[in-house]
């Protein structure tokens, strides 16, 4: 995996006004995660469907005895599906609502590297999406491409969300 | 020496010695007309004096003092061999709540007002003055007299633990007290002393055989010598006089089930589940192994399956083995009503007694902690509105005393709690009429018996007149329900006019763990609770009969079913491509209603462990949780009660009031 190459800017922690990200790529565009907040990374495998869910929910999976959903991040941004290839993976994050912990899985096309944003390179989005897209906390540039990082907490909200 | 670190052991010690206290003053309270039981007034004295001996030991001087009097007041009643009145047992049990607060106080690090503690020490003190004045029974004096009078024999084997000089205990003490009780010969056993190189001088290697003889002492009463080292001994005591009165047998039953529980250990509840939850994945991971036995090549295929067929019994005796930890006396829940039941007839001005049985039955400790609140309000219930006043009673010609029956018992696989009262009963008018007031049923609605009983458990039914501040709000019996079906049990009623009522609580035995049956339906597997399935059986077309609006009617042994499917209930995607035309109907239970379920097949029966989809999901209308599968796969427990919900908002409209009707006709 890619992940070994990010090693050299990594083997020193982040400082107070820089973050480390998990990029991932999704139909076309490159994403990114508050590294602190991925659990791990899984290959996608068979998740057992839950009635009466969300499209854009593929179903559960078992986690070391846990049961997790796993979301179809594609269809959660509404984007257009397409097929699971052998570099799709299922990133595990853990999401903070109110005051408790919950753990999630994302399915994503596949997955870049970890990357160091400084605080001050980020851009804020909000004249930009003119509040959609509620689920973007920042922009960045990172080698010259644009990066969509995302707030997970809110991306998933299960527990206070209604059927639709 | 930091005694801070002994304060956590204190206060659960010492709030556990007001429980036995509390019970034991209830049951001499119970006794006015017969003798009061000698055994429990050993029982509650003895608490009282560990609860002083400890207190003074870490300086709660309050508690202490409090404790003495208490102590004399007991001393006094015991010695006098005279039950407590009625008004007096309320004063007491009144100082036991006293020195709750003083203990949480204590626990709490707070000051309680110093003019609190001293009222509450003059109360004791004006009980002292009184009793001091009471005469005490003569003919019970003269039959004590007889029995303290005989002289006994015991031998006792006093094993101190090597840890009993760190608490600044010296054996020799207790010795030199046994020898004022009669005649002692102290045979001590060395062996355990190691060589002199090896000796850890702080070490209590030592323990004695000791033959104490006529010595006018009950075992109950030497005993209570080594009270103070009551957790840090082994003691075993036996009569060796010959005689054969009943009393000696009934001291040393008391003696063997003390230092039975003496064998007893604390465990932190985390680490108990820990310990659940690894068992848990161990069951799993075997059994996924079990399935990976049919690609092993057959040449050892045998000898795999052998030793597969092994693990498997092993991990399942672990599992029960393990369950059984978190397993706890439903006693200890049902200890705290019969305070609830005094205190309440008071309150209510009615004359009530409350009967418990099965007390020893056990249930996992979670379970137990949720079933508190449901009995506490089914027993309050029946105190406010079953019991009648006892002027009614005795109208009617019932004992002037009205009896709550508190029992559990293990059947089948499930715990069985009932509380059942001989009061009135429910009064179907009135019900019947605050149902139509709260619009709850229609007008002209017709129901049976059985359903109008039904319609106590409806949220915000409550037919009572004045809100007292016990019961009769109106949140109680549905809320009731709920918690019952959250352990996933069930509750019924029983009742009959002018004679009483009874409820039934049904519950698995563990929360965690349930007897599955695995279905597939449209290519979806799903796990029935066993204890909702009442049969299964081949549908036979010619029996099945469509109403119209979707609603189908199965006919079964003359009477007619309601019929669903789970791909029409949960909006299924069809995941096989065949229509499998041989079905099958699975008839399930709840709440009294029945549902029959059509699938395309029966999987394996099995135990499954039920994992919530909560945690990290959400609840979903329908589902009890999710379990794993021995393929790894997630699989969707169903929650029945929820099913039957649903299945009424889908598809049946108009048609299903005059079907309900028409299907308890045939009754």
């Amino acid at each position: 995996m890619q992940l070994t190459e990010a090693a050299p800017e990594s083997a020193v922690a982040a400082t107070a006004s820089e973050r480390d990200y998990l990029t991932f790529l999704l139909a076309e565009e490159e994403y990114g995660l508050n590294i602190l907040s991925v659990q791990e990374i899984r290959r996608w495998e068979y998740a057992s469907p839950i009635p009466e869910a969300d499209d854009s929910i593929c179903g559960v999976i078992n986690l070391r005895g846990d049961i997790i959903p796993i979301v179809d991040l594609r269809k959660r941004l509404k984007k257009e599906s397409a097929a699971y290839t052998h570099q799709t993976v299922v990133i595990v994050v853990t999401v903070r609502c109110a005051s408790t912990q919950h753990t999630v899985g994302l399915v994503v096309d596949r997955v870049s590297e970890v990357r160091r944003v400084k605080d001050a390179d980020l851009r804020s989005p909000a004249d930009l999406t003119n509040g959609r897209a509620a689920y973007v906390s920042n922009l960045a540039t990172i080698g010259g491409k644009l990066v969509i990082l995302l707030n997970v907490d809110h991306l998933v909200d299960f527990w206070t969300e209604q059927k639709s | 020496m930091d005694l801070s670190r002994f304060h956590a052991t204190f206060f659960q010690e010492s709030f556990e010695a007001l429980s036995t206290m509390e019970t034991g003053l209830l049951a001499l309270a119970r006794n006015v007309e017969g003798r009061p039981d000698p055994e429990t007034f050993h029982e509650v004295f003895r608490a009282a004096h560990s609860m002083k001996g400890a207190s003074a030991t870490f300086g709660f001087e309050e508690i202490s003092e409090y404790t003495h009097l208490l102590e004399t007041i007991l001393e006094d009643m015991r010695d006098k061999k005279t039950a407590p009145a009625s008004s007096e047992t309320a004063s007491l049990l009144k100082s036991i709540d006293w020195l709750r607060k003083l203990l949480n106080a204590r626990l709490e690090n707070r000051e309680l007002e110093p003019r609190a503690i001293v009222e509450a020490i003059d109360d004791l003190k004006t009980i002292l003055a009184s009793w001091g004045s009471r005469t005490p029974d003569p003919s019970a004096e003269k039959s004590s007299a007889a029995a303290a009078g005989q002289e006994q024999d015991l031998f006792i084997k006093f094993s101190p633990h090597k840890s009993l000089f760190h608490f600044g205990n010296d054996p020799l003490n207790f010795i030199r007290e046994l020898n004022s009780c009669g005649q002692i010969k102290c045979l001590a056993d060395i062996s355990q002393i190691p060589k002199l190189s090896e000796l850890k001088t702080d070490d209590c290697l030592l323990s004695w055989d000791i033959s104490l003889s006529r010595t006018r002492s009950t075992i109950v009463e030497v005993r209570q010598i080594f009270d103070w080292i009551e957790g840090e001994c082994d003691l075993t005591i036996t009569d060796t006089t010959e005689r054969e009165t009943v009393r000696s047998e009934t001291k040393t039953e008391a003696a063997e089930q003390q230092s039975r529980t003496a064998v007893t250990l604390r465990v932190a509840a985390e680490k108990v589940d820990s310990l659940i939850n690894l068992v848990g994945e161990l069951v799993i991971t075997q059994s996924m192994l079990s399935g990976l036995s049919d690609d092993v090549l057959p040449a050892k295929r045998g000898k795999v399956r052998e030793r597969l067929a092994q693990l498997s019994r092993n991990t399942r005796e672990l599992q029960e083995t393990v369950l059984k930890i978190r397993m706890l006396p439903i006693g200890d829940l049902f200890d705290r009503f019969p305070r609830l039941v005094f205190d309440l007839g008071h309150k209510l001005g009615k004359v009530a007694k409350l009967e418990i049985s099965g007390e020893k039955t056990e249930l996992d400790k979670t379970v137990l902690e949720k079933l508190a609140d449901p009995l506490l309000h089914l027993i309050r219930n029946s105190m406010d509105h079953g019991l009648e006043r006892a002027a009614v009673r005795r109208e009617v010609g019932k004992p002037e005393e009205g009896i709550i029956h508190l029992s559990a018992e293990h059947r089948g696989g499930n715990v069985i709690v009932q509380v059942s009262d001989d009061g009135c009963g429910l009064n179907e008018q009135r019900i019947l009429a605050r149902a139509r007031e709260r619009g709850i049923i229609a007008d002209d609605a017709n129901l049976t018996r059985q359903e109008i009983h039904e319609l106590i458990f409806e949220p915000g039914f409550s037919t009572a007149d004045r809100v007292t501040d016990l019961s009769g709000r109106g949140v109680g019996m549905d809320v009731v329900r709920r918690n019952v079906e959250e352990l996933g049990g069930r509750i019924d009623l029983e009742s009959a006019n002018g004679l009483g009522t009874t409820f039934t609580i049904r519950l698995p035995l563990t929360l965690a763990i349930l007897e599955g049956q695995l279905i597939r339906t449209k290519g979806h597997r799903f796990v029935l609770p066993m204890v909702s399935i009442v049969e299964s059986l081949k549908l036979d077309k010619s029996a099945l009969c469509d109403v119209g609006d979707g609603v189908q009617l199965y006919r079964l042994r003359g009477e007619y079913l309601r019929v669903a499917r789970l791909e029409d209930i949960f909006g299924l995607k069809s995941l096989v491509s065949d229509d499998e035309s041989k079905s099958l109907l699975v008839v399930v239970e709840s709440r009294q209603h029945r549902l029959a379920l059509q699938v395309d097949a029966l999987l394996a029966q099995q135990q499954v462990v039920l994992k919530s989809l909560e945690k990290h999901f959400r609840k979903v209308e329908g589902l009890a949780g999710a379990t794993i599968l021995g393929d790894g796969t997630v699989a969707m427990i169903l929650d029945v009660a929820g099913i039957i919900e649903k299945s009424k908002r889908v598809g049946a409209h108009a048609g299903g009031k005059e079907v309900r009707e028409h299907a308890h006709a045939t009754h």
